[in-house]
């Protein structure tokens, strides 16, 4: 399950099992965080359903839905963005076959790089050293969080 | 989190209404397509899929509704989402599949 061993007010790291039975938890727990640093219900929604489609993927494609794996999670707020790096120890994945699909057909798959762009202001698949991937998903923090931080 | 996604079917007429419970992510979006595809077995003129208890989905969710979708249409059975909360508004908008669904905000609606 969930082992934090780090924590801050806006910075925090912990480790989960690559498996889908935890995934409530971390968004309940994204949720709590994206909303401490200054973003709206909705947006704080988008964010975390964003990070959500990131770990599925990496749970299906990096770690084949395969149990044992584990995925790092840092969760950073300021001062300009909110950003979210999943470390992940699986297969590393092929950054040139991650696309969204085209939504003017309707069929079942292939839209959770579509969420994660559409959410999200930027997302970068970066190799890991020693096997793996760092996913680093960010999105501007809202202009009052910014300002904030200015003063 | 509930373990069956497909809390309840009941029948209004030849209406299937299909009760649905908790959040529809990778962990259960199986069990939920399994049970909502499983209820074309019983050949119902119209679907309506009640998602009041479903507080989040994701794309495995989605996409097990547009399967469900496809069987419908193939079938020439109406298919429509009552009372979908925000957040599963939310994912229909992001994918374009608000316009493709028919929601309604009631049960009541969907039923007509």
């Amino acid at each position: 399950m969930m082992n934090r061993d780090e924590e801050s007010m806006m910075d925090e790291r912990f480790s989960i099992d690559a498996d889908s039975s935890v995934l409530q938890e971390v968004r309940q727990r994204l949720e709590e965080f994206a909303s401490s640093a200054g973003f709206d219900p909705e947006s704080s929604g988008r964010i975390v359903m964003a990070v959500d489609e990131a770990l599925t993927n990496i749970i299906r494609h990096a770690y084949k839905g395969k149990n044992g794996g584990k995925i790092d999670v840092e969760l950073s707020a300021g001062p300009e963005c909110l950003c979210i790096l999943l470390r992940d120890y699986g297969v590393r994945v092929d950054t040139d076959n991650i696309q969204g699909r085209p939504l003017d057909e309707v069929k079942p798959g292939g839209l959770g790089v579509h969420i994660m762009n559409e959410c999200m202001d930027s997302i970068e698949y970066l190799p890991a050293v020693g096997g793996g991937t760092r996913t680093v998903l960010r999105k501007a923090l809202p202009d009052c969080k910014r300002e904030e931080g200015e003063k | 989190m509930k373990d069956e996604p497909v809390r309840n079917v009941r029948w209004e007429g030849d209406t299937a209404v299909i009760e649905v419970e908790g959040d529809i992510d990778l962990h259960r979006s199986p069990r939920f397509q399994k049970g909502i595809l499983s209820v074309l077995n019983d050949k119902p003129g119209k679907v309506v899929l009640d998602l009041s208890g479903v507080p989040y989905m994701d794309s495995s969710g989605v996409a097990s509704m547009v399967k469900l979708l496809s069987r419908t249409r193939e079938r020439g059975i109406g298919l429509k989402l009552a009372n979908t909360s925000t957040k599963v508004k939310s994912i229909l908008e992001i994918t374009s599949l608000d316009t493709v669904f028919e929601l309604t905000d009631s049960l009541d609606d969907a039923l007509k």
